[in-house]
């Protein structure tokens, strides 16, 4: 992906934000959430549907590709890392470490960010209670719907092996898709297939939930 | 020699269909030695070639936490085939390639089959399938299995591989700094000290994520020490940076690769809408439909197996019936000795009767259940029972095979293959005989009817809500005895719903039939003629008189079952006859105390108390010759004699102690 610009990066991600919060995402609250002009952000539109990362229907509602889409995540997992970082242990104050988040994550090689998340985690676990610890949940507590991102898994033996085999891997993203009519046990997407697990073996694996 | 091919790949991936498109009926169905994991062989025949081909255990991985896994595992590294062919599905390739790849750095000969193409392009996903062979370094052939596209083209691909000379090179994926440093160290120390079957690299590799088998394999050797103090080192070295045991790290790096690899050569289509197998589940699945649907549809299996399948089997019964009357009257009329007749009549004829009247209910089983399987449905049924099933012990995928108990135990113990663990399995056969199966059905009703004209209904019921007690009770006990350590996790995929093709389904009922016949066929046979023998020896006395052997056996028998309140040669030569099928208890009862007055006889040989007594043992005791038979040949005869003995102590337990307190009362 390295051929994507940063303010390309930027547009993607705020799509996606907006896709989120409103469900339809159009022109004129993409500029205002960049701080742009309209123009511009019409003209990066059309580098971005070259690029196949969007598609733009009728109405000129703005929709992201699974291409798009895929990178679009990633950037803003990794802005989430970032601020984490920022804020959480260097103490940068919020709205600096939300800027300088901004720039930083165009630049974030996967290696750097991979030992970046390592970092947090350890940290995490050895002061328990601090941001990122607190945001780490069970999966068994992911209500319907809910998404998260694999951060640890604290089974053992063969169910450990199992679960990592099947792709349940750090850095993952992973969702409740069903939960059946008894409770238990629940079902979740990763990696692109559908995994049914018991919640006492859900209970071993940690996820961020994604807000 | 034939050269040999091995089929591999995730489940649910097309394996099974593309073996049978490869081999034809020309398979051959077994155990793999010492377990009761399913092995399938088959010859492909190709330009007038022939290659053995041998269908792997589907499995994610080659670990080996799972009995799947193992036999896989020691297939590749013992057996060496000539070719590795790998079925991917290639909508969900990331995943798939997991065990592909540790196939390649395994330095095997590999061909990847993309399976599943058409649901590719229907999603709009493109896949570069020449980058991906050039990365990979591995010829690729695409097929859609279900239509037989492709399979032309992967039968020449095999046939050239193999007429080929290749120079395998493995597989080499980075693990990192920390991980590189102690493999190469390892394989340095390997190839100085040991002879391994497998490249030093992977051998390393396991034993840095301390895989039990190969640190077996290793342990007490002299080196064996410095590889563990480098294993340590490194262990430390991982956990420190990436806060993270080996084994975890190493399978992180290796999707990491995986991921980069999908990056480089698979093209997501659009943002997905919800496909038709989401919809579906949010039906199916749903909280307030799910499970009258589930019931709904195992009321329908129920009756396709049963409703129809009863009718067919009475019908075959009915005809054996008529041609032994027939041949009666022919051998009569050729002054042919009685005692040949009966041997031929009473004993063959009804032996291979006793056989084929199965078949219907075995054949209409495995047409639910591979309709079930293929449409991914059964994966959803476990799914929904789970809850219910895992709290009594046993496993959501249990619960089929235990209903189809209600109708014969026999198909039910050959639905317990649905299982993959073997615990879950074998838990599941041992309770099975516990479900009142419908040939107990009429001797319930007889005594009930006769001893218990007004509360007919509530005893037939309470006996089959004993049967379920006791079933529970004894998955209980069998656990904590026989598979006390062993745990197996639960996590399963959930297949997308498809349309099962009518090959595969006529197919699998097919060699289920016959597997039926050829394995537990002539146990039953045998034992059918067995018992003609003991009744009708020796040579003149009367067929089942207290004076046959069998007599003589039932009249030494009765007083083991005097404490029980039914101490009469003619209860146990019943009994004994029940083994054979459970529905001619009533049939020899009324052949000994005279098919007319049985009711009156009844009442006066037994009180009601005897009575329920009575019917409890047969609920209980050894389940038919059938049923071992078929456990026999689907665990082996260690299972076979523990349900057998189990029931039979339990059996005359519970009769007992029924009895006894009953008295006191
Ligand atoms: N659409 C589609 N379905 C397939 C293809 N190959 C197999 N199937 C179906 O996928 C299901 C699982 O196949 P099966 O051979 O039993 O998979 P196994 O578990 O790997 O042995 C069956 O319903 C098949 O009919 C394919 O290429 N395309």
């Amino acid at each position: 992906m390295a051929f994507l610009t940063p303010a390309l990066e930027d547009y993607l991600e705020g799509i996606l934000i907006l896709k989120e919060e409103k469900g339809i995402v159009r022109v004129k609250d993409l500029a205002h959430l960049l701080k742009v002009k309209a123009s511009s952000v019409t003209e990066s539109l059309k580098k971005l549907k070259e690029l196949e990362l969007i598609d733009q229907e009728k109405y000129g509602y703005i929709e992201l590709t699974q291409a798009g889409i895929n990178i679009a995540k990633e950037i803003r997992e990794k802005h989430a890392v970032l601020k984490n970082f920022l804020v959480n242990l260097l103490g940068v104050n919020e709205e600096t470490a939300e800027k300088d988040a901004c720039s930083m994550e165009h630049y974030l090689s996967d290696e750097t960010l991979n030992k970046l998340i390592n970092f947090l985690n350890s940290f995490a676990s050895e002061k328990e209670g601090t941001a990122l610890g607190e945001k780490l949940k069970k999966l068994s507590l992911l209500n319907l719907g809910m998404k998260g991102i694999v951060r640890k898994i604290t089974a053992v033996g063969v169910l450990k092996r199992r679960l990592l085999d099947m792709g349940f891997v750090r850095g993952e993203e992973i969702e409740v898709i069903n939960v059946a009519p008894l409770g238990d046990p629940i079902e979740v997407l990763i990696k692109g297939s559908q995994v049914s697990l018991r919640k006492d073996e859900a209970e071993k694996i940690l996820v961020e939930v994604i807000p | 020699m034939e050269a040999k091919i091995a089929l591999a790949g995730n489940p649910n991936s097309g394996k099974t269909t593309i073996f049978n498109l490869l081999c034809g009926t020309k398979e051959k169905v077994g155990n793999w030695p010492g377990t009761t994991v399913e092995k399938k062989e088959g010859i492909l025949e190709y330009r007038g070639k022939r290659f053995r081909v041998v269908d792997l255990p589907g499995v994610y991985s080659l670990s080996a936490y799972s009995i799947d896994e193992r036999i896989a595992r020691d297939f590749l590294v013992n057996e060496k085939p000539d070719l590795v062919v790998a079925i991917v599905d290639a909508t969900n390739i990331e995943r798939n390639l997991f065990l592909v790849s540790q196939l390649l750095e395994m330095g095997v000969n590999l061909l990847i089959d993309l399976n599943m193409m058409d649901i590719v392009s229907s999603k709009g996903i493109n896949i570069d399938t020449e980058k991906l062979s050039k990365l990979l370094n591995v010829d690729i052939v695409e097929t859609v299995a279900n239509r037989g596209i492709g399979i032309d083209e992967l039968k020449g691909r095999i046939f050239k591989n193999l007429s080929e000379r290749k120079n395998l090179i493995p597989l080499r994926i980075d693990y990192g700094i920390e991980m590189e440093e102690a493999i190469e160290k390892i394989e340095t120390i390997l190839k100085e000290n040991y002879e391994t079957a497998l490249p030093g690299r992977v051998v390393a590799i396991k034993l840095l994520e301390k895989d039990p088998d190969f640190i077996k394999s290793i342990e007490g050797k002299p080196f064996f020490n410095e590889i563990n103090v480098i294993i340590e080192e490194t262990e430390k070295r991982i956990e420190k940076t990436y806060g993270e045991d080996i084994e975890s790290f190493s399978i992180e790096r290796r999707y990491a690769f995986l991921k980069g690899l999908a990056r480089e050569c698979v093209k997501k289509g659009r943002s997905e809408t919800a496909s038709l197998s989401d919809k579906l589940d949010k039906i199916l699945l749903n909280k307030v439909l799910g499970l009258p649907l589930f019931l709904f549809f195992m009321y329908l299996l129920f009756y396709l197996v049963f409703s129809i399948g009863n009718p067919l089997a009475d019908l075959i019964d009915a005809g054996f019936a008529s041609l032994g009357d027939y041949l009666r009257i022919i051998f009569e009329k050729q002054a042919f000795p009685n005692w040949a007749t009966s041997l031929l009549l009473d004993g063959i004829l009804a032996g291979v009767g006793s056989v084929l009247v199965f078949l219907p209910n075995i054949a209409l089983l495995f047409l639910g259940i591979s309709i079930l399987e293929d449409s991914g449905y059964l994966a959803r049924a476990a799914f929904l029972m789970d809850k219910i099933m895992h709290t009594l012990g046993l496993h959501g995928k249990s619960f089929i095979p235990l209903l189809i108990g209600f109708g014969c135990n026999v198909p039910a113990i050959m639905a317990t293959r649905t299982l993959e663990s073997r615990k879950d399995r074998l838990l599941t056969i041992l309770i099975i005989p516990l479900m009142s199966c419908s040939a107990r059905l009429p001797v319930y009703v007889l005594f009930a009817n006769a001893f218990f004209p007004r509360y007919q209904g509530l005893v037939v019921f309470s006996l089959y809500l004993i049967g379920i007690l006791l079933a529970l009770f004894v998955a209980k006990v069998a656990k904590n005895i026989f598979f006390k350590e062993e745990v197996t996790p639960f996590v399963m995929e959930l297949p997308p719903y498809r349309i099962p093709t009518l090959r595969n389904v006529l197919l699998q009922m097919w060699i289920r039939s016959f597997l039926f016949i050829k394995r537990a066929g002539t146990v039953i046979a045998s034992a059918v003629i067995i018992i003609w023998a003991l009744s009708s020896l020796p040579p003149g006395v009367e067929y089942a008189s207290q004076n046959s052997i069998i007599g003589r056996i039932g009249s030494i028998l009765a007083p083991v079952f005097k404490p029980a309140g039914f101490g009469n040669w003619q209860a146990s030569v019943a009994l004994l006859f029940g083994i054979v099928a459970k529905e001619t208890v009533i049939g020899t009862l009324g052949t000994l105390y005279g098919e007319e007055t049985l009711r009156t006889t009844l009442r006066e040989v037994f009180t009601p108390l005897s009575a329920y007594a009575f019917l409890l043992m047969t609920l209980i005791y050894i389940p038919c010759i059938a049923t071992i038979a078929t456990i026999k040949k689907e665990t082996n005869l260690k299972w076979a004699m523990v349900t057998t003995l189990y029931s039979l102590v339990l059996g005359w337990l519970v009769s007992v102690l029924f009895y006894q307190i009953g008295k006191v009362l």
